[in-house]
């Protein structure tokens, strides 16, 4: 295996904008409301960068396509600027590009910028979109929420659990994010949620009911990535952050066509913490991660993921949940921020978002929401659907 | 020389049952005086069926009951999808037929279907008949009508098998009798009395053309066992069996009453009924009226009653499930324009290239099978699926239409844009190892299951309102036996 970009990339500086309904701007404008405060981070500008890549998912109503959108915005000085998509991994996989061009020395400095303004679609949940003209004419026309939720009924025949407790676990995951959430001002949502609230939510998919299910707001989220030397010589003293793994993981159509995949778990979310923790030198991820920001896309995708992470044992995610292990005071602290449940999902920035709250956790600028000695963080993004998907995994650390 | 008659015959109705009660609960500010039983109710076509899939589903089951294979498959109907595309083609690929078959599609009158049984005579034709005729919220005919297809497979009893029916002779009158209409284009029937259509149209054609059947049979008008005639009451068939010398007739309608006057299909489906209740030797008149009358007479095959395609018919009467929202019923016929948010706006267009070099996976439901492994797979691909495989070009067509397969997950989609929600999707795993992520169909909320034994139908995949074009494709829902266990 190749040895991986394990401390060859460091993060200079971060930017995130208040998540939500931000009827007030344009694409452009939440880029530059990100980019202002991660070139104020990193003490770098627009001048100071040598290639940049922009991640943006939806095509409909949003910022168009090409390098175009982020190198106006910025005014960018004709660098190269590279457009990814790639579900909801989109954010990370941004942030992959920026780092693999430091690490392979062909960029000092290089930026990762990811936006998405979903809000001007006009309605709730994600806009309908096409597969292929082949897929077209065979897949349901179906949606997120009813394609997570098949999670939930494979889980529950895998592991005979009653649907009625895997709602309460669900539901907890919910509560808990909220409540995080609740203390996060850049968030969408920031009120906590009762549990009975949660619990007697209509459904939107079967058995995932409305607090079970992400909101959907615009954002944008920002790094600007370089070598670990050149961040020590940049700023001398500070702690250094720096990405020990960037892992990506497309489906290849077995779960989709294969018997072998019984439906209760994310085949990719294994293969890419695999290599994750690989990379990155990681044994015991449960005992080594202080915290991680999942895609909590739906309340059940998080549960799942617990075990896909291999941070609960097949089967007992669902108790894990229950006993607190991954609320803010628990084992290993889960979407300290509030997570995609509390900052919606503009697709093309939740990976950068997520590596944001990580980021500020090992800088201890994590406010009422600080975990206490924060070392080593993990996020985590499953694009597209259980069946078909892509899942990226990043883990950041702090180095003294 | 040979006998010919009907080698194969299947029907099939729709789950859905609208009781009359419901139709004139909804109407009776506008309506009171409208009588209706109790106990009477219609068939109605899920919102994602049509002629076109009924017909699948009814040419499938004629099919199952027989080795024998038609040389030309033709299907009769006034409400077929469209007025130019052929149906019988799309079916006949949907039922995996050979390409060098003969097909047509036939209308233009509620007596299409007896017309096109005439025209084949003496050929291995796969006959179809399927209508779903519209009808206005509050007319007679929204009571009466009913949508339903029925399958019959004609040939010659040297094919290998004994007819279920042997064709003794037939005849036709032609007489533009317009008691009701529809004309191209147009959304709904316009019908007259009723009272003439039976006075002047059926009791004075139909005995013409019985007198001129029973006359190339060679039958003497008392011989004659039952006589089915589609489209009016039992007392009204009396009268044309009066008229026509005719005596012992059974004019019981169990269809009728219970599933509706399902247009051009109901002369086949008559038939349907009369031989899973008659014994060997009888002797059938069947006719089908419109703008003139034909008639066919028939005798009953040996133990017709006990064929395993009309055994099914009362398994298929009693296999339904009463609809008892009016609006939903409405809704599900588009005669009722719900607000579905901006989700309804999906654009549908289809990429008829693509449709045309996939239509082999997408309308016959071919996936593949690998030759060096054995794994089923949909889609087939070049790279066979079995990770510890991965062969190159190694799979075989393998078509998962009749294949047993069970939900291995699910859900109730409110969010998704269906015409009647929730939209119902999940993993199929099928016993021969396929797994296929498919639309369930025919389930209301809270009955699916994990586990669940599932039958593949060919149903309506979306309609492209901007364009008047709709797709097709297989779906999964309840196996009938398993639901009948349960």
């Amino acid at each position: 295996m190749a040895e991986g970009i394990r401390d060859k990339i460091a993060i200079l500086g971060m930017g995130c904008t208040r998540f939500g309904e931000r009827w007030d701007c344009n694409p452009a404008d939440l880029m530059i409301e990100a980019f202002d405060e991660c070139s104020a981070d990193a003490g770098l500008g627009a001048g100071d960068l040598d290639a940049a890549w922009l991640g943006v998912f939806f095509d409909e109503q949003n910022v168009g396509k090409s390098a175009l959108p982020l190198s106006q915005a910025l005014r960018l000085p004709n660098i190269p600027v590279t457009r990814v998509e790639n579900l909801c991994a989109t954010g990370t996989e941004a942030l992959r590009g920026a780092a693999y061009a430091v690490a392979a020395g062909a960029a000092d400095i290089a930026l990762a910028m990811g936006v998405e303004k979903l809000k001007d679609t006009g309605y709730a949940g994600l806009p309908e979109r096409t597969k292929g003209s082949f897929e077209d004419l065979w897949l349901p026309n179906n949606t997120a929420p009813g394609s997570f939720a098949q999670f939930a009924s494979a889980y529950c025949s895998a592991h005979e659990i009653d649907m009625a407790d895997l709602k309460r676990a669900m539901a907890h995951v919910s509560w808990k994010s909220h409540r995080n959430g609740a203390r996060n001002r850049k968030a969408h949502l920031r009120r906590e949620v009762p549990m009975d609230t949660i619990l007697a939510a209509p459904d939107i998919a079967y058995p995932l009911g409305l607090y079970d299910c992400c909101g959907v707001s615009d954002g944008a989220a920002c790094a600007i990535v370089t070598t670990p030397q050149i961040a020590r010589d940049l700023k001398p003293g500070a702690p250094l952050i720096s990405i020990r793994a960037l892992q990506l993981a497309p489906s290849n159509g077995v779960e989709m066509s294969h018997a072998s995949w019984d439906g209760s778990y994310a085949l990719t979310a294994r293969i890419a913490a695999r290599r994750a923790y690989r990379e990155a030198g990681i044994a015991d991820p449960r005992a080594e991660l202080d915290m991680i920001e999942v895609h909590d896309c739906f309340s059940v995708t998080e549960l799942v993921t617990m075990e896909d992470l291999g941070l609960s044992q097949p089967g007992r995610a669902l108790f894990d949940i229950l006993d607190g292990c991954y609320d803010a005071g628990g084992e290993v602290a889960c979407q300290l921020d509030g997570g995609l449940k509390c900052f919606g999902h503009p697709i093309g920035a939740t990976g950068l978002r997520m590596v944001y709250e990580i980021y500020l956790q090992l800088l201890e600028r994590g406010g009422e929401r600080q975990r206490a000695n924060a070392r080593l963080g993990l996020t985590h993004n499953l694009g597209g659907l259980p069946h078909r998907n892509v899942c990226s995994v990043a883990i950041i650390g702090r180095s003294d | 020389m040979a006998d010919f008659g009907v080698l194969a015959l299947a029907a099939y109705l729709p789950r859905t049952r609208l009781p009359h009660t419901v139709v004139a609960a909804a109407h009776a500010w506008a309506n009171s005086g409208r009588r209706h039983r109790a106990d009477t109710a219609r068939r109605v076509a899920a919102y994602d069926e049509d002629t076109v899939t009924m017909a699948v589903e009814a040419g499938r089951a004629a099919l199952a009951g027989t080795a024998a294979e038609p040389q030309s498959l033709a299907i009769a109907s006034t409400t077929l999808p469209f007025a130019d595309r052929s149906a019988a083609t799309l079916v006949a690929e949907a039922l995996g037929l050979p390409a060098n078959l003969l097909s047509q599609d036939c209308g233009g009158s509620l007596r299409a279907a007896t017309s096109l049984l005439m025209a084949r005579r003496g050929s291995r034709s796969l006959c179809i008949a399927s209508d779903t005729r519209p009808a206005k919220p509050g007319s007679s005919a929204e009571l009466h009508n009913g949508d339903a297809a029925a399958a019959i497979l004609l040939g010659d009893s040297d094919s290998g098998e004994g007819l279920l029916a042997r064709w003794l002779g037939s005849a036709s009158v032609n007489a533009d009798l317009v008691d009701h209409y529809r004309a191209a284009g147009a959304a709904f029937d316009y019908a007259l009395e009723g009272r003439w259509l039976r006075q002047e149209g059926y009791a004075r054609i139909a005995p013409q053309a019985v007198a001129m059947a029973l006359a190339e049979a060679g039958i003497a008008a008392p011989a004659v066992d039952r006589l089915l005639i589609a489209g009016i009451e039992p007392a009204a068939v009396t009268t044309v069996a009066k008229a026509a010398g005719l005596s012992r007739i059974d004019t019981a309608d169990a269809v009728g009453d219970q599933v509706g006057f399902t247009g051009s299909a109901h002369p086949y489906l008559l038939l349907v009924d009369a031989l899973s209740r008659c014994q060997g030797g009888e002797k059938i008149v069947l006719c089908g009226f419109g703008q003139g009358c034909d008639a066919i007479v028939l005798e009953a095959g040996a133990g017709c009653a006990s064929a395993p395609q009309l055994r099914g018919f009362q398994n298929l009467l009693d296999d339904y499930r009463d609809e008892n929202s009016y609006t939903r019923y409405l809704t599900g016929k588009g005669l009722l324009q719900m607000d579905w948010g901006l989700r309804a706006e999906r654009d549908n267009r289809t990429a008829m290239t693509s449709f045309y070099r996939n239509r082999d996976a997408v309308t016959g439901f071919s996936g593949g099978r690998c030759q060096a492994c054995g794994t089923v797979q949909f889609p087939r691909s070049a790279i066979c699926v079995n990770p510890e495989c991965r062969s190159r070009d190694s799979q075989r067509a393998f078509s998962l239409r009749d294949e047993a397969a069970r939900v291995k997950s699910f859900t109730e989609d409110w969010q998704a844009y269906c015409p009647v929600p929730p939209l119902m999707y999940g993993n199929v795993q099928f016993d021969c190892g396929a797994n296929v992520i498919m639309e369930y169909t025919d389930y209301l909320p809270g009955e699916l299951a994990t586990g669940q034994a599932l039958r593949m139908v060919f149903r309506i995949k979306d309609v492209d309102r901007q364009r008047h074009f709709r797709r097709y494709c297989w779906k999964a829902a309840a196996c009938p036996a398993a639901r009948r266990a349960h």
